[in-house]
């Protein structure tokens, strides 16, 4: 297992994940169930979309303290490549690896259809496939998806390009702040995103621009790889 | 004894449920409602720790689980039940709390928590 996807109580898109991941990028991915302790080999993790604990309480925030998020807290703040979607973004913020949070829909209903993403930050693990102000088209599928930080930490995000992706002119399905569909940590190697790039990475399905963010991802774990061999 | 929790929104963040609900009054025909906010309340039962005790663990767990201090606030107080004796009005306001206006949201937030449980004795 090279590629971890997790499985909370109530995840939904975790075999999406897996059949993007084995079937369409032809890559080593297992799952990982909540309880576990260790990410064993993993190189990237996935935190997938879906309703861990039924949303209850506040989304994601039971899931945060699942034992296989201490690991994943602890995967990367060495530097592993970490990638929330939908449920995954907003357990991501409510463990912290992320600023700000996800808050109900601005029109409070659950929004499914698809948008069109403005890439911000092309210079990432997970953007190194796509160029800035490049449009994505992908579907989101949310009641929870409207992007929320102070004002400084919004500021501090723009400065240093921690906005990955916005939704764009006019298109913005939730009222995020900012139009935010995407973010990233400082350090750049933890992201979360509200669309769906699992749903969205065969031209069968009506859009392949997801699968860019895994391709970008393998590249990345390539070069690290490489790198790690070279004694660097 | 009982702790209650109120957990509300920050005013700085919107509500949308808030405002359904205050429009929701207005189409009842009362329209001297101005603002809603919705928020959660909580009542966890704890035992074999004096108040003290229980006031600095249960912040720890409002912090961390029972409130996300980026968009909320909350409140806790005690309600020790058949001695008759009002629920302690120490509360305390999200740590995360910066500056004055903050601080006036968190004092509302109080206040409005402390009728809750009042108003729950009196209903049984």
């Amino acid at each position: 297992m090279k590629w971890a996807v997790l499985q909370f109580p109530g995840s939904n898109c975790d075999q999406d994940l897996i059949h993007v991941l084995r079937s369409v990028m032809g890559k080593d991915a297992a799952y990982l169930w909540h309880k576990e302790r260790s990410l064993g080999d993993a190189e990237v993790v996935l935190v997938p979309g879906g309703f861990s604990y039924g949303d209850y309480l506040r989304c994601g925030a039971i899931a945060r303290f699942s034992p296989v998020m201490k690991a994943v807290g602890e995967f990367a703040s060495r530097g592993g490549f970490v990638m929330g979607i939908c449920n995954g973004f907003q357990i991501l913020c409510e463990a912290g690896l992320l600023p700000g949070c996800l808050i109900r829909n601005r029109e409070l209903r659950f929004v499914c259809r698809e948008v069109a993403l403005r890439v911000e930050n092309a210079g990432l693990p997970f953007t190194g496939r796509m160029k800035p102000g490049q449009v994505l088209r992908m579907p989101v599928a949310h009641g929870e998806g409207n992007y929320f930080a102070d004002a400084e930490t919004l500021a501090r995000m723009e400065r240093g390009g921690q906005v990955v992706f916005r939704y764009c002119d006019g298109t913005n399905p939730n009222g995020s702040l900012g139009d935010i569909a995407g973010v990233c940590n400082e350090r750049g190697n933890v992201m979360g995103l509200m669309p769906h790039p699992e749903r969205a990475a065969e031209p069968i399905l009506g859009s392949a621009d997801g699968r860019l963010i895994f391709e970008g991802l393998a590249d990345a774990v390539r070069a690290r790889r490489a790198a790690r061999l070279s004694g660097d | 004894m009982k702790a209650l929790i109120a957990v509300m929104p920050k005013r700085t963040v919107l509500d949308p449920q808030g405002e359904a609900v205050k429009e929701a009054i207005h189409h009842l025909g009362f329209e001297a409602v101005k603002d809603a906010r919705v928020g959660k309340f909580i009542e966890l039962k704890v035992e074999g720790m004096g108040e003290a005790e229980a006031r600095r663990r249960l912040e720890v767990i409002c912090h961390e689980l029972l409130s996300n201090p980026v968009i909320e606030e909350y409140s806790l107080l005690f309600d020790r039940g058949a001695d008759g004796k009002a629920a302690s009005p120490k509360a305390g306001a999200g740590r995360g709390a910066k500056g004055a206006k903050a601080r006036a949201a968190a004092k509302a937030a109080r206040k409005s928590a402390k009728s809750k449980p009042k108003g729950r004795r009196a209903r049984r």
